[in-house]
């Protein structure tokens, strides 16, 4: 019975409590603006010490403060990380991919000869190299010059049996055709000096800075990206400039291409044919039997 | 230590909430519920319920305060009958 009776006098202290929290919210929402200053009043140590933890140069919040950053930033890094593995695990598929194509193509793989960069700009004339591997190594004029797999930066003029010069792209007078990936056109590239190749593109064509630039005769060709773009509304054309993405001063290793890329105008081609025809011709004289006439002379084919 | 360790829990109450850190504040009241009660965490709401302004619209965290106290003294005498058997 007295079990019973502190019960119920428990319940009625439960619903007294309820009954008087109830009756000051109800007369907290009839006067919003006096319970909202006498809670401010209330409140003003925790906002104090608040301030202070998210505003103070002391210890203690710095500490917080710093450590959430932290916190914030390797969760951030990670996030990095997992796309830019997921984008390593892309490349190394597609590489894999457009190797598989290729083979299938008949494409195989040029050989190359690694060299070792003895002389550059400074102590050469700029836009030349001197590489030590030559003639006795395999390494021909007119041979491309690579740094690292698809990145072609110049061609081999002069190749003596122990090292060769490199004259790059980007020599005043060079001219090669080019592809510029994001506009989607082959337009003519000519080298403009001191590491840099200029393109001429018509006014409308979408160039942008960034648009990659590939030598279609030089597999596999990237030579650089489009980092300026002259563009006067008054010029027929517009200019790309564009240079390598790595600098002169850090190439320390290059490969070469076995396979001469120099370019022969229709000209020296069509002349080149004759010679060989000529020479074939002349050879079968030689060797062809001669017929005798009823005359007596001789009579040769041609 | 008692009562500090209730202040202390009260507090982080208070600041948890006001820096939306809704798992701690959630661990803090229910172990001052079971410890302390929850009488003391009605005032608490009604302040914080003025200090955003709530009472303009709807004071919720007040009416959740008593909605929780009414839960909890009906559980709490149970949960110490139940450390009285075992002990």
């Amino acid at each position: 019975m007295k079990v019973r009776l502190q019960h119920n006098s428990k319940q009625r202290k439960i619903f007294r409590v309820a009954g008087i929290s109830m009756a000051i919210i109800v007369l907290g929402m009839i006067a919003p603006r006096i319970i909202s200053t006498v809670a401010t009043t209330a409140m003003t140590p925790i906002h104090v010490v608040n301030h202070w933890f998210e505003n103070s140069s002391s210890i203690v919040p710095t500490f917080l403060r710093d450590r959430r950053m932290l916190q914030s930033q390797i969760k951030d890094l990670e996030q990095r990380l997992t796309i830019s593995e997921r984008s390593t695990l892309t490349q190394a598929r597609l590489v894999e991919e457009n190797d598989r194509l290729r083979r299938l193509l008949g494409a195989t793989k040029e050989e190359r000869v690694v060299a070792a960069v003895i002389a550059r700009p400074n102590e050469l004339p700029y836009d030349l190299l001197q590489i030590d591997q030559g003639t006795d190594h395999g390494v021909e004029i007119g041979a491309p010059v690579f740094i690292g797999k698809d990145m072609v930066i110049g061609l081999i003029v002069h190749a003596t049996p122990k090292y060769s010069f490199a004259e790059l792209i980007t020599t005043p007078g060079f001219k090669a055709s080019a592809f510029i990936a994001g506009a989607n056109v082959v337009v003519s590239m000519e080298g403009m000096g001191g590491g840099v190749a200029r393109v001429r593109v018509p006014q409308g064509v979408p160039l942008s800075i960034g648009d990659l630039v590939y030598l279609p005769s030089v597999e596999p060709g990237v030579f650089g990206s489009v980092s300026y773009i002259e563009n006067l509304p008054t010029q027929p054309e517009q200019y790309g400039y564009i240079s390598p993405d790595t600098a002169l001063s850090s190439i320390y290793w290059v490969s070469v291409g076995k396979q001469s890329q120099l370019a022969r105008s229709p000209e020296e081609i069509d002349a080149k044919t004759r010679t060989l025809v000529e020479q074939s011709l002349s050879f079968i004289n030689n060797k062809s039997p001669s017929t005798t006439t009823d005359d007596g002379g001789s009579e040769s084919f041609e | 230590m008692n009562t500090f360790l209730a202040v202390l829990l009260y507090s982080g109450i208070g600041f948890s909430i006001m820096h939306n850190w809704l798992l701690f504040a959630g661990l803090c009241i229910s172990i001052f519920s079971i410890r302390h009660g929850a009488i003391m965490l009605i005032p608490l709401a009604i302040v914080l319920d003025g200090y955003y302004g709530n009472y303009y619209s709807l004071p919720y965290v007040s009416l959740l305060a008593v909605v929780w106290y009414i839960v909890i003294e009906q559980i709490r005498p149970r949960i110490f009958d139940l450390d009285m058997i075992r002990s």
